[in-house]
C-alpha cells in the first residue's frame, strides 16, 4: 500500500490525492464504480468491439456478464491482473493493460 | 510444437492452484460464520425477502416474489459478478409438453420426463419433487421467454431422455437466461447487491429465521474483507447458494477420489458455506456423496471450456489413449463415473497425472461446431500423420499404430472386444489421418447432494421433521432431487421452478 506503481496516464489522480480514486477510504478498495467517474463503460465497450464469432468476447460487454464486470476484476492499478475470461478461456487480449 | 504441450501442462497446474486456494477458504470461515440469536442484534435494514445467490434459482425467486406482491426483495451475491454457475452453464433446458414439441410432433408428458429421471436416479431420486418440477417446467421456460431469452429453433435429445425435450439458448450458454432474468428482476423492482456474502442466520426466540448476517464489501478469497451487515426479513430467507464442487475438502470428505487433482467446471463461488449453515441450523443432509464428474473436460482450459461439448459429441467414434502405453484404457462411452475414474488412473512414471488423449478422424471431428474453436484457442490439435501425433504427446508410436489397427477392426466388426463399447454410432467411422486430438481430464461438475426440501421449498429440520420457519431453499444447494445421477438439462428447470415455488410459499400463494 502507498506504493504508486500505477499507470502513467493516471498521474493526475496521484497528484490530486489517493482519495480521488479511493472513494471508500484510503485503506480499502475503491467502490466498483469508482473508475466510472472518468471512464464510460459504453465508450470502452465500443472501443473493444469484436466481430463475428468473437462478438460476445468483448471484455467490456460480454456474453456472461454484459457490461457489469467490475473494472478491478481484470485491471489492477497497483498490481498486475489477468483478464477474468482467462479463468476459463484462452482468448487473446493483446491490448489488455494488466 | 512442444511449447504448446508445456503451455497445457502449466495451465493444468495453475488450475490445481485455483482449486487448492478455494479449498482453503471455507475452513478459515466457520469461526466467523454461524447463526446467532436476534437478541441484541442491531438491524441495519428490514426487507420482505432476502434471497442469497443470483443463479437461476435466486433470479426466478426474485421475479416471482415481486409478481406475488412482495415489497422489498433483495438478491445478495458474494461474488463481484452475478449469475454463479448458471451464468456459465450450457444453456440446455428440458421441459415436457412445450410448444416446440407440439410443432415437431413429439409426444411427451410430465410422467415420461419423471420416468426418465427416476431411471437415471437409480431408485433414490425424489419422485414427488421431480414431478413438481416437471409440472411447472413450462412456466419457468415461459418466464425466460418473456424476459427475452432466445432459443435454437430445434430440440435436442440428450443422454437418458426418451424423447427430444431440450431447448438450448442460441448462445449455447446459461447467460442467455441469467442476463435477461437479471434485467427482468431489476425492472420489477428487485434489488441486486454484489460482493455481499451470507455469513449466518439470525434467529428469534422460537428458532424462527428472523434475518441474516451478511458481510458487505466482501472480496472473494479475502476472508477478512468487508463489514457485518444485519438484514431483518419480514417474510423469509431463500437460500439459492448453489453447489460445493469448488470446495475440495468438503467434496473429498464425501468422495475421497475427488482430490485437488481433479479439475472443476464450476464458478469459483461454488464453495457451499450457505448449505453448511443450514446444516448447522438443523437441515437434513441428503445424498452428499453423489458428486458428478465430467470425463469430457480438458486440462488445457478452465471450466467447461470448448472441449467438453466437442468431446461429448466425438466420444462415440473416437479412441481415448493412455500416453504411457499407447493403448486404449476405457469404453469411451461408458457412464460418467466409470470414465472419470479410468482417466484419473492415467499417470506417468512418477505417479503424476498424465492426461490421456482422445483421437478422432478430423473428418468426423470437424462436424462439431467447436472443432474450429479448439484449434483456434490452442486446446486441441490436428496432425497429418500418426508419427507427428505420437511425437507431440510422447506416445509409443508402434503400440499406438497397433491399437488403431485393432480398433478399426472393431469398427468393421461392430464389436469392441477390448472394452465392450457400443459400436453402433461408430459404424463406418474408422480412425484415419488427419487426426484431431484433445487432452482429457475429469472435472467435478455437479453436486446431487444438499439440504432436504419439501415440494414447497421448505427446509426440514432433522430433529422435529417440521419445516424450519422463515427458511426456504432452491436449486443446486438442495439435495436428493435427482438421486445418483442427474440427467443433462434438468437442472435449469429444477432451479427455476423451485425458486419460483419458494417465492410462492413465502407469499402464501
Ligand atoms: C459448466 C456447467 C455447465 C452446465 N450446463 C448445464 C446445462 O446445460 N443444463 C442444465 O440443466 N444444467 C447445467 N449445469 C448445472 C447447472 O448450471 C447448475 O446446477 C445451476 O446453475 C445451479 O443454479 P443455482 O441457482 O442453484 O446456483 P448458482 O447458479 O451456482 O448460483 C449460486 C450463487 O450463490 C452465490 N453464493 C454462494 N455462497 C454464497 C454466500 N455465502 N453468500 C452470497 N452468495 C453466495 C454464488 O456465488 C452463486 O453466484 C451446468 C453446470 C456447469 C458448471
Amino acid at each position: 500500500m502507498g506504493v504508486k506503481d500505477g499507470r502513467s496516464f493516471h498521474e493526475m489522480n496521484y497528484e490530486s490525492g489517493c482519495d480521488s480514486c479511493h472513494d471508500n477510504g484510503i485503506r480499502v478498495r475503491p467502490s466498483d464504480d469508482a473508475c466510472e467517474a472518468c471512464h464510460d463503460v459504453d465508450d470502452l465497450a465500443e472501443a473493444t468491439t469484436r466481430e463475428g464469432e468473437e462478438a460476445l468476447q468483448n471484455p467490456h460487454d460480454n456474453l456472461h456478464y454484459g457490461k457489469e464486470t467490475p473494472c478491478t476484476e481484470c485491471h489492477g492499478e497497483h498490481e498486475a491482473k489477468a483478464p477474468l475470461c482467462s479463468e476459463c478461456h484462452t482468448f487473446k487480449f493483446d491490448a489488455h493493460k494488466r | 510444437m512442444s511449447n504448446v504441450d508445456l503451455l497445457g501442462r502449466r495451465k493444468f497446474i495453475t488450475g490445481l492452484g485455483i482449486a487448492g486456494a478455494a479449498a482453503a477458504t471455507p475452513f478459515a470461515m466457520p469461526a466467523l460464520a454461524s447463526s446467532v440469536s436476534a437478541e441484541g442484534v442491531k438491524w441495519d435494514k428490514t426487507i420482505d425477502i432476502a434471497i442469497i445467490g443470483s443463479g437461476f434459482a435466486g433470479l426466478a425467486a426474485g421475479i416471482e416474489a415481486k409478481r406475488q406482491g412482495a415489497k422489498d426483495v433483495t438478491i445478495f451475491e458474494k461474488m463481484p459478478v452475478f449469475g454463479g454457475n448458471s451464468a456459465i452453464n450450457g444453456g440446455l433446458f428440458a421441459a415436457p409438453g412445450t410448444p416446440m414439441q407440439q410443432e415437431k410432433g413429439v409426444t411427451d408428458s410430465v410422467e415420461t420426463m419423471v420416468a426418465d429421471q427416476m431411471k437415471s436416479g437409480r431408485g433414490i431420486a425424489d419422485e414427488g419433487l421431480l414431478r413438481h418440477v416437471a409440472e411447472h417446467a413450462m412456466e419457468a421456460l415461459q418466464m425466460t421467454l418473456d424476459a427475452g431469452s432466445v432459443y435454437h429453433p430445434y430440440l435436442q435429445q440428450l443422454g437418458g431422455h426418451s424423447v427430444p425435450r431440450t431447448y438450448q439458448t442460441t448462445v449455447s450458454c446459461g447467460a442467455g437466461i441469467t442476463q435477461p432474468l437479471l434485467k427482468q428482476c431489476r425492472k420489477e423492482g428487485v434489488e441486486t447487491e454484489n460482493r455481499v456474502k451470507f455469513a449466518g442466520f439470525v434467529l428469534d426466540k422460537t428458532g424462527k429465521v428472523e434475518g441474516v448476517k451478511l458481510i458487505k464489501g466482501y472480496y472473494f478469497g479475502e476472508e477478512d474483507s468487508g463489514k457485518p451487515y444485519y438484514v431483518r426479513t419480514n417474510r423469509g430467507v431463500i437460500m439459492a447458494t448453489g453447489g460445493f464442487a469448488q470446495n475440495v475438502n468438503l467434496r473429498m470428505a464425501q468422495d475421497p477420489t475427488l482430490t485437488a487433482e481433479v479439475g472443476c467446471t464450476n464458478a469459483k463461488g461454488a464453495t457451499g458455506e450457505g448449505m453448511f449453515e443450514m446444516f448447522r441450523l438443523g437441515a437434513v443432509p441428503v445424498h452428499m456423496a453423489h458428486i458428478q464428474s465430467g470425463p469430457w473436460a480438458s486440462p488445457d482450459e478452465g471450466g467447461f471450456g470448448y472441449v467438453s461439448n466437442y468431446s461429448i459429441f466425438n466420444f462415440p467414434h473416437s479412441i481415448a489413449i493412455n500416453r504411457m502405453t499407447g493403448q486404449r484404457f476405457m469404453n469411451e462411452i461408458a457412464d460418467r463415473k466409470t470414465r472419470a475414474d479410468a482417466e484419473l488412473n492415467c499417470r506417468d512414471g512418477n505417479g503424476d497425472p498424465l492426461p490421456p488423449i482422445m483421437i478422432t478422424s478430423w473428418e468426423h471431428a470437424k462436424q462439431h461446431p467447436n472443432a474450429k474453436k479448439v484449434l483456434k484457442y490452442g486446446v486441441g490439435w490436428k496432425f497429418d500423420t500418426l508419427e507427428e501425433l505420437a511425437k507431440h504427446f510422447d506416445v509409443p508410436v508402434k503400440a499406438l499404430k497397433q491399437q488403431i489397427e485393432e480398433y478399426n477392426g472393431y469398427v468393421k466388426a461392430g464389436v469392441d472386444k477390448q472394452f465392450g463399447k457400443n459400436m453402433g454410432k461408430a459404424k463406418g467411422k474408422y480412425i484415419e489421418a488427419p487426426y484431431g486430438v484433445v487432452r482429457l481430464w475429469p472435472k467435478v461438475h455437479y453436486c446431487q447432494g444438499g439440504v432436504q426440501i419439501t415440494k414447497k421449498a421448505e427446509v426440514l429440520d432433522s430433529f422435529s421433521g417440521a419445516p424450519i420457519q422463515g427458511l426456504y431453499a432452491a436449486g443446486e444447494v438442495t439435495g436428493g432431487v435427482h438421486g445418483i445421477s442427474r440427467l443433462g438439462s434438468c437442472s435449469i428447470p429444477e432451479c427455476m421452478v423451485m425458486g419460483m415455488t419458494a417465492a410462492r410459499s413465502i407469499m402464501g400463494a
